[in-house]
């Protein structure tokens, strides 16, 4: 059985998660080591989900534990993992759909959780130059400078993917999960996305990353894992795992199969 | 200023305190149907320190938000984990045994050689410390709207700060609140012991100017209105709520037009604005294109400006 080692960023040490006879995560190790992209792969129903809701806290583990840089973050609530520096996307977009897209950014911004509620309460949000200054860099990455003062609800759903990923990188995450953040995407704007996710990387935070687009996810990853069945059945690079008997079997092969 | 209208107004104002202490807990995501007992609160705690321990009315309803303030956010504590409905029953459940309280509650106390003091159903009577203290009921009124004027700058303050912006993403979406670090809990929690805070202040005042207060002053009707005021006026800013008590009371009530058939025709108001504007006239779409559209005429005067000011906004 593995163990959690210290150099990890983050690890999974027998990991299970059901619900009710299903087990969504059986027994699943896995570590994720620092720098670039980590892929997470898997077909339709193998856990990917889970696990990155494991990992931030919205369900604790059955059994099992999880660590993040040297600390146990099992089953801790959700917003003490992210203030730990663990930021994440959504799979089915969970942006803040009545506010604007500059104060989704905003609120989600570090300090604001390191604040007390009365100096958040006379923090007057007009007044902060830089950290507003910030928030506008962070559109002009994601390329929603233009539509900041729009309501998230109005977005359509490529720029509601681009801003969770804003809102995510306004945290200034060591860990970033990114859960499909192409799903539902054009080709074009899959493009965009990856290129997006590759600087993303470059300038700081290790990205573990939820997609099916195979294509995306080889061209993105140094470094991929694959699930099925809640297991563990393969990791390695892109070549390693591309070639690897039982991930064509279980995934890919059926993948080829139907397509 | 004729005495009906003075009493009018000074009921609307009255009025507010319970719906801003609603908006409040619905701006955060909660729906409660229990704001009357809080008003109530600050009724009985707020006479009993002026009526039978001779305080001044200032410390009265500092007193009365306090006790409230911390009752709100004990139960807050036990009912965060509560959903929608269930906290919404929750609500009322606990507003109802409050309100028993007032009904078993009975203890009186000499002053001046009668008996005073809350006296079960029969109520709370001879909260005189306007008469003895020669305030008039036009006096009495500025003395109203200065404490809801401190409550709405509070508003106001509120929802240009973090905290707000804070209160708004738990109402959005709990679950992304907390991924961006935001713990739903405790602004729940911070949320009902304000609103309860600032619904007791209006019930300090509420006893004050009517002299004598019973149970049913602080029934299920008051609470169920306080909700549908911030729902006609909307959920987008504090003026929502104030509008709605402004509908409700200013329109329907003191007009009399409807005499006989008010509640029929505020039952069918809310209902239809139900249905056409979920989210009450001012909803969030509404305030967001109102806010733009005044930010686009100070963005036209700044331009011209700009090289004098050299604003980065």
């Amino acid at each position: 059985m593995t163990r959690a080692e210290p150099q990890d960023m983050l690890s999974a040490v027998a990991v299970t998660k059901a619900f009710g006879a299903h087990l969504a995560l059986d027994n699943l190790s896995l570590a994720v080591t620092k720098g670039g992209v980590i892929g997470l792969i898997g077909p339709n129903g193998s856990g990917k989900t889970t696990l990155f809701n494991a990992i931030t806290g919205i369900h604790s583990p059955t059994s099992g534990s999880l660590h993040f840089a040297g600390r146990d973050i099992t089953g801790r609530a959700s917003e003490r993992i992210a203030q730990l520096g663990i930021a994440r996307t959504f799979q089915n977009l969970k942006v803040f759909r009545r506010l604007t897209v500059f104060d989704n950014v905003l609120g989600a911004q570090n300090s604001a959780s390191d604040m007390t509620m009365w100096q958040m309460l006379f923090s007057v949000r007009r007044n902060e130059t830089p950290r507003r200054d910030r928030v506008e860099h962070i559109l002009e990455r994601v390329g929603l400078t233009d539509r900041r003062h729009a309501l998230a609800q109005d977005l359509p759903l490529g720029e509601q993917r681009r801003l969770e990923l804003a809102r995510a990188l306004a945290r200034e995450p060591e860990l970033l999960l990114l859960d499909e953040p192409a799903g539902g995407m054009t080709p074009q704007e899959t493009d965009t996305m990856a290129e997006l996710i590759h600087d993303v990387a470059e300038a700081g935070p290790t990205v573990f990353l939820i997609e099916h687009k195979m294509g995306m996810v080889m061209r993105l990853c140094r470094h991929i894992v694959v699930l099925n069945f809640g297991r563990k059945i393969a990791e390695g690079t892109p070549k390693q795992v591309q070639s690897d008997a039982a991930v064509r079997e279980a995934y890919l092969g059926s993948v080829a199969r139907h397509a | 200023m004729t005495d009906y209208g003075i009493s009018v107004l000074s009921l609307i104002c009255m009025e507010s305190f319970v719906a801003l202490s609603t908006y409040l807990l619905l701006i955060t995501g909660q729906v409660s149907f229990g704001q009357q007992a809080y008003f109530g609160i600050g009724a009985y705690v707020g006479s009993s320190l002026t009526a039978l321990a001779g305080f001044d009315l200032t410390f009265a309803i500092l007193a009365g938000a306090l006790v409230a303030g911390v009752v709100a956010a004990g139960v807050g504590a036990l009912t965060f984990r509560l959903g929608g409905l269930y906290f919404a029953i929750a609500t009322l459940a606990f507003a109802e045994l409050i309100r028993l309280v007032w009904v078993n509650i009975n203890y009186q106390v000499e002053v001046d050689g009668f008996m005073v003091g809350p006296k079960g159903s029969e109520g709370f009577r001879d909260i005189r410390y306007l008469l003895d203290n020669d305030i008039s009921s036009n006096q009495y009124l500025w003395i109203i709207v200065l404490w809801l004027a401190l409550v709405i700058a509070f508003f106001i303050v509120l929802e240009r700060s973090r905290l707000g912006l804070a209160i708004r993403m738990v109402e959005n979406d709990e679950t992304a609140a907390a991924s961006v670090g935001i713990s739903p809990t405790r602004h729940k929690i911070m949320a009902a012991a304000m609103a309860g805070a600032i619904a007791a202040i209006g019930g300090v005042l509420f006893a004050h100017f009517m002299t004598f207060i019973d149970p049913r002053n602080f029934g299920v009707m008051l609470g169920v209105h306080s909700l549908a005021y911030a729902m006609i006026g909307g959920m987008g800013t504090f003026i929502g709520p104030l509008i709605g008590v402004g509908i409700d009371i200013g329109l329907l009530e003191s007009l009399r037009i409807f005499s006989g058939y008010r509640m029929i025709v505020f039952g069918s108001l809310v209902a239809a604005i139900l249905i056409f504007r979920p989210r009450g006239l001012l909803d969030e779409k509404t305030v967001h294109r109102i806010s733009m559209r005044v930010r686009q005429a100070l963005g036209n005067n700044r331009k011209s400006t700009r090289a004098v000011t050299d604003d980065p906004g």
